[in-house]
């Protein structure tokens, strides 16, 4: 078993929810192994044309995984429509999460309620600074 | 710079290592010991096939 991230490029067009697109993905890491943390990067502009559009829907994973079943999700997302593009990397030993700077907080919240995940450790609001701002 | 871990998912944090036209600066520009200007490559590398970062100043615009 290794620990995995896998960032996925959607559609922007394309996709109906983000939910909907993400589901056979999670199916797949939930065969062997877990998935440790979700992380919407909502919608990006690109830095450069990717199939002639110029923003994808970003979401961020980061998992354990058998190597047959990270074989099948890279051979899935190649063959998904709605994937404009997408980056799997091993990680160097346990998967350490970090939130990300591009992270939008909003969107990952709704989307761990949506798909009824139990992330919230991994997963720590950062309000101190509004909390000063207000 | 001592703790300082590069990462594709923090592009901000990659943007004093590559040049005005998105180059990545040869490690001699920056000081940069070998064995962090390998893994500043990498990770830039990452960021730009996710299109978090250009490969150079002229791509195409539409």
């Amino acid at each position: 078993m290794g620990h995995y991230e896998l960032v996925i490029l959607f559609h922007p067009y394309k996709l109906a929810t983000i939910e909907d697109a993400l589901s056979p993905y999670l199916e797949l890491i939930a065969k062997t192994g877990e998935l440790l943390a979700l992380e919407s990067w909502g919608r990006q502009d690109l830095s450069y044309p990717i199939k002639k559009m110029l923003k994808a829907e970003y979401v961020f994973l980061q998992f354990s995984s058998t190597p047959e079943v990270l074989a099948e999700l890279n051979k899935a997302s190649r063959f998904d429509p709605l994937v404009l593009r997408c980056l799997t990397v091993k990680l160097k030993g346990e998967a350490a999460y970090m939130p990300t700077e591009l992270i939008d907080l909003e969107i990952t919240n709704k989307l761990l309620t949506q798909l009824n995940l139990n992330l919230t450790e991994a997963n720590p609001e950062q309000p101190e600074i509004k909390e000063e701002v207000s | 710079m001592k703790d300082f871990r590069p990462d594709y998912k923090n592009p901000s944090k990659l943007a004093p290592f590559i040049s005005e036209s998105f180059a990545i600066l040869p490690a001699a520009v920056k000081a940069t010991r070998s064995s962090l200007q390998r893994k500043i490559a990498k990770e830039i590398k990452r960021a730009r096939f996710l299109a978090l970062m250009p490969y150079c100043d002229q791509h195409a615009k539409s």
